[in-house]
């Protein structure tokens, strides 16, 4: 009979350190095998795929492909509306992530301190992530309708304006108008995981904080948040690759437009395989992309092992 | 409450106004303008309740119209079968790979673990292209296993991921018991395991179920019969007459929703427990 | 420092249509400098009693005073009270110079001021080598020592400590508590001590409050608590191992009044003032001041019979359990006579060392002259 071995991490160690016998060694394997299997077919052999045609020419005509180089990537890092596009993407998932992070924090804060109305209110402000980005993009198109939306109506009203202003073809308006759809339906991510994390926060420490004479905004600065900083770090991260990889909302909303204003890297490499039928660079793009990625991963997991005794 | 008290909280009662209605106007004007007949809603100033009041849009949904392009019953049963299979497939082999990274040490787990989930981190489009060149030579395209397969892309780590944790918060001394007393390992993570993991269970079911329905990418890519689209493609439809039919499209899109809003609000605490718990196990 | 005053304060809560009643309208006054222990089991009320002067949550009635001022419904910061909790609640992301110097930096006090009154409290609890670590790396002790100095450093009118010592173990537990009556000595702060260790109230008190279910039983000095145990309750809670209970009934013969076990056994003859009738009623002694000795053959009056069932030796004392017919005693021995389980001894109860219990209430006895009836 096999022995567990020691769990893995996270668990409780049952018996310490057992010495692993041959057969326990093996003990894992058949439970992670189909995943692991469906994984890299799924993923890993794509993402090899992916690699192995950045390197070639692919034109649309045929399925026969040639060995091209570096060409695709040259092609791809020349092209402005790629570098466009990434520049698009950063601040969008800047702009988004930042948005989400403080809208969150803020909607955790109001939220917890209800009693009867919690559950509704939670509910109510999760709706945004529950319906999904293709409602959410649908649901503002209407809204930002140029003659019979919501918005316009609300500002000519105010005579904030004097004609109708068409957000979605605006040069200057575009991008912002779309980046508040993703953060409408992204920040109740942040609210949950906020919401979560100030459960945690020992409600006996702030009550010491308020008796020592802290007000509502000092105790949570100098009280709450250092409980909150790893649920702030990990919902960052998640929300930034989450942000950063986004291609439903721009693309329904405006296709990318007006003039790539809107476009960010998904859409770009979607663009580049579908439309210009071009695999090849799309792969190369892709490529591109996942590369800034693994650093940005790198980066982050630097920051989540560090925890100097004053770190919660 | 004491007076005071109470005429302080009303600042962060007014924010918490602000909040609920920016975060649910967009769907009660959406509803607005799926209550309305068409002709409607093309007033110089429009109204907040729907005026004249029609159930109208809501009934062509339930028949086909080949003329417009659009047959709301079958994008719903196209994509009811899509993400139903979706969330089984992904269950079945991620509940066990999560018990095994959960409860086993072996060669190769952190590279494993770590592999699926830095794999997680890249955009949709990245596994697309190979996924599409693939299905094409496999003939798969337009079927209901292209989108299937395709979908494990997300719901494969999201699963491990959530279910893991789940498995690490329950301890092991059960399932030590169930051993020490002759239970096979398989036999201990059936009964034993399984059981306390079951609220786990339901709240990735309905996560994937949640992302799944909204999937926008690989369905676009993957399906051109009209008759095999899934709901997000579905309503597309309604854009590719000249003036987009806004009726039809927001009661689709609301319609669309429903679903999905009622499995939220039924199980709601299972799938907060999921999204907290999650992330907070990194 | 202050004196406080409780009025009529009370706290009832509903729930399904039910009044619970967690606190049961009380007064009290504490003098300034006092350090008075509210004691009792859980569910007496205790925690209540503290959250309402703290101010987490609001009386059903009556006031709170702190030297005249109605703090009743102020805010938390408005009381200028402070609080040691039994997980110690520090800041964990500042240092202990940190969590020192936090309530006179909400205070306002200025920069130059503060920095020595740090260091002075922190060199009053030994802590002046731990200055720049963070609560994660001391042990409990020592946080439980920073818990202290943080709330005694600004010098409040009340402190308050909310079962402080639970979470550490027994040795480390009267390290503290000899702590905090040296602090106490040095800096007298009114002080109100939450527990339901008898032992910490003893020791640590200038009065006692016990609670019970919501009402105070009896306010007085340990000493008061301890010898003159106002009811059934405190008789049983305060004093470990617990007081000898026996059920006896109440005759008049002679010049006094006899109480005779369930067995018919004449346990002890008193003079109880105010007289009591005859009837019924409870008496009880501490193990401690059981006599007994070993007796082979009968046993005469006033002494009983007895078995010795159980022997409880825990180094410096032994304990033993004996049987007079059905009723149990439990003798607390320090003077390591041999004896052994299942032989017979002889027990007594000197009367002067006796509680008399009438209807749950204690009353005063002394003991009566005339010799106990042979009947």
């Amino acid at each position: 009979m096999t022995t567990l071995a020691e769990p893995g991490s996270g668990t409780p160690a049952a018996f310490g350190s057992l010495r692993l016998r041959w057969g326990e060694r093996l003990a894992g394997y058949p439970y992670v095998l189909p995943a692991v299997l469906v994984v890299t077919a799924v993923m890993s052999y794509p993402f090899v795929y992916s690699i192995y045609l950045s390197f070639r020419a692919t034109p649309s005509y045929t399925t026969r492909t040639h060995f091209n180089g570096l060409a695709n990537y040259h092609a791809v890092l020349h092209d402005p509306i790629f570098l466009h596009s990434l520049l698009t993407t950063v601040i969008w998932t800047a702009g988004s992530t930042i948005a989400d992070l403080l809208l969150g924090m803020g909607a955790a804060l109001l939220v917890d301190r209800l009693r009867w109305f919690r559950g509704p209110a939670r509910a109510a402000l999760m709706l945004p992530y529950i319906v999904g980005y293709v409602v959410a993009s649908y649901a503002w198109l209407w809204l930002y309708q140029a003659e019979y939306g919501l918005l316009n109506d609300l500002l000519a009203s105010s005579h904030l304006i004097s004609r109708p202003i068409s957000f979605l073809s605006s040069l200057t308006w575009a991008l912002p108008a779309v980046m508040l759809v993703n953060i409408w339906k992204t920040a109740p991510f942040a609210m949950i995981m906020f919401l979560a994390g100030l459960q945690a926060v020992p409600e006996q420490t702030v009550l010491a904080a308020g008796l020592d004479g802290a007000s509502p905004a000092r105790a949570f600065l100098e009280v709450k948040l250092p409980y909150l900083r790893r649920v702030i770090v990990i919902t960052s991260i998640v929300l930034t690759f989450q942000n950063f990889n986004t291609f439903t909302i721009p693309y329904i909303m405006t296709s990318g437009g007006p003039l790539n204003r809107t476009e960010i890297v998904s859409n770009y490499i979607y663009d580049v395989a579908f439309t210009n039928l071009n695999f090849g660079r799309a792969a190369a793009a892709s490529v591109v992309v996942m590369i800034i990625l693994m650093l940005f991963a790198i980066a982050y997991a630097g920051s989540l092992s560090r925890r100097p005794p004053g770190v919660v | 409450m004491s007076g005071r008290r109470w005429i302080r909280a009303i600042p962060a009662k007014i924010a918490l106004a602000f909040y609920l209605l920016f975060a649910l106007v967009p769907f009660a004007w959406m509803a607005t303008a799926s209550l309305e007949p068409q002709t409607a809603l093309y007033r110089r100033h429009v109204s907040y309740l729907p005026n004249p009041f029609t159930l109208a849009n809501y009934a062509a949904l339930l028949r086909a119209n080949p003329i417009a392009g659009t047959d709301f019953p079958r994008y719903f049963l196209n994509s009811l079968i899509v993400v139903c299979c979706t969330v089984v497939l992904s269950l079945l082999i991620a509940v066990p790979a999560a018990y095994g990274f959960s409860r086993y040490r072996f060669i190769g787990k952190s590279t494993l673990l770590y592999g699926i989930l830095l794999q997680s981190l890249f955009p949709l489009v990245n596994f697309l292209i190979p996924l599409y060149i693939v299905m094409q030579e496999l003939g798969l395209l337009d079927t209901y296993p292209s989108l299937i397969i395709a979908y494990l892309t997300f719901s494969m780590p999201l699963n491990i991921w959530i279910l893991k944790s789940f498995f690490d918060g329950i301890p092991v001394d059960m399932e030590m018991s169930a051993r020490l007393d002759g239970a096979g390992s398989f036999r201990a993570f059936v009964e034993i395991a399984i059981p306390p993991a079951v609220p786990g269970i339901v709240a990735t079911a309905i996560f994937t179920f949640i992302l799944a329905w909204d999937e926008y990418l690989y369905a676009l890519t993957m399906i051109s019969n009209s008759a095999m689209r899934t709901l997000p493609l579905g309503i597309f439809a309604y854009f590719s007459e000249g003036v987009p039919n806004w009726s039809g499209l927001t009661a689709t899109a609301i319609a669309m929703s429903i679903p999905v809003i009622v499995v939220f609000l039924v199980l709601q605490k299972y799938f907060i427990a999921a999204l907290s718990k999650g992330a907070l196990k990194y | 420092m202050a004196e406080i005053a409780l009025a009529g304060i009370c706290k009832t809560y509903v729930a399904r249509r039910r009044e619970v009643r967690a606190l049961a309208p009380l007064d009290l006054t504490i003098r300034d400098g006092e350090f008075v222990t509210v004691l009792g089991p859980s569910g007496s009320g205790k925690t209540t009693l503290l959250s309402l002067i703290v101010g987490t949550i609001a009386p059903s009635g009556g006031r709170i005073l702190v030297d005249g001022a109605d703090v009743t419904y102020a805010d938390l910061r408005a009381r200028d009270m402070a609080m040691v909790f039994q997980n110690y609640a520090l800041y964990p992301a500042k240092t202990v110079r940190g969590n020192l110097d936090f309530p006179l930096r909400m205070r306002g006090v200025a920069r130059a001021e503060r920095a020595p009154r740090v260091d002075a409290m922190a060199r009053l609890l030994g802590l002046t080598e731990l200055l720049d670590q963070y609560p994660r790396q001391l042990s409990g002790g020592q946080q439980q020592r920073v818990a202290l100095g943080r709330a005694l450093i600004r010098r409040p009118k009340l402190f308050l400590m909310d079962e402080p010592l639970s979470n550490l173990d027994a040795k480390l537990r009267l390290q503290m508590r000899t702590e905090i009556k040296r602090l106490h000595r040095e800096v007298p702060v009114t002080t109100v001590y939450v527990t339901h260790d008898q032992i910490e109230a003893m020791s640590l008190s200038d009065r006692v409050v016990v609670m019970n279910q919501g009402h105070v039983v009896q306010v007085d000095t340990p000493e008061a608590i301890y010898n003159r145990p106002a009811d059934l309750f405190v008789a049983g809670f305060v004093g470990a191992p617990a007081m000898n209970m026996f059920r006896v009934s109440l005759r008049s013969a002679g010049g006094g009044l006899v109480c005779r076990l369930d067995g018919g056994s004449a346990a002890a003859s008193l003079r109880p003032h105010p007289p009591v009738a005859a009837g019924n009623g409870v008496l009880g002694i501490r193990p401690k001041h059981v006599e007994w000795q070993t007796q082979a053959g009968p046993v005469e009056p006033p002494w009983l019979g007895g078995v010795v069932r159980e022997i409880d030796d825990t180094g410096d004392d032994r304990l033993i359990y004996a049987d007079i017919g059905q009723e149990p005693v439990t003798i607390l021995e320090t003077r390591h006579r041999s004896v052994a389980v299942g032989e017979p001894i002889a027990i007594r109860f000197p009367e002067p060392s006796v509680h008399l219990f009438v209807d749950g209430r204690r009353v005063e006895a002394a003991p009566a002259p005339a010799p106990a009836d042979t009947a």
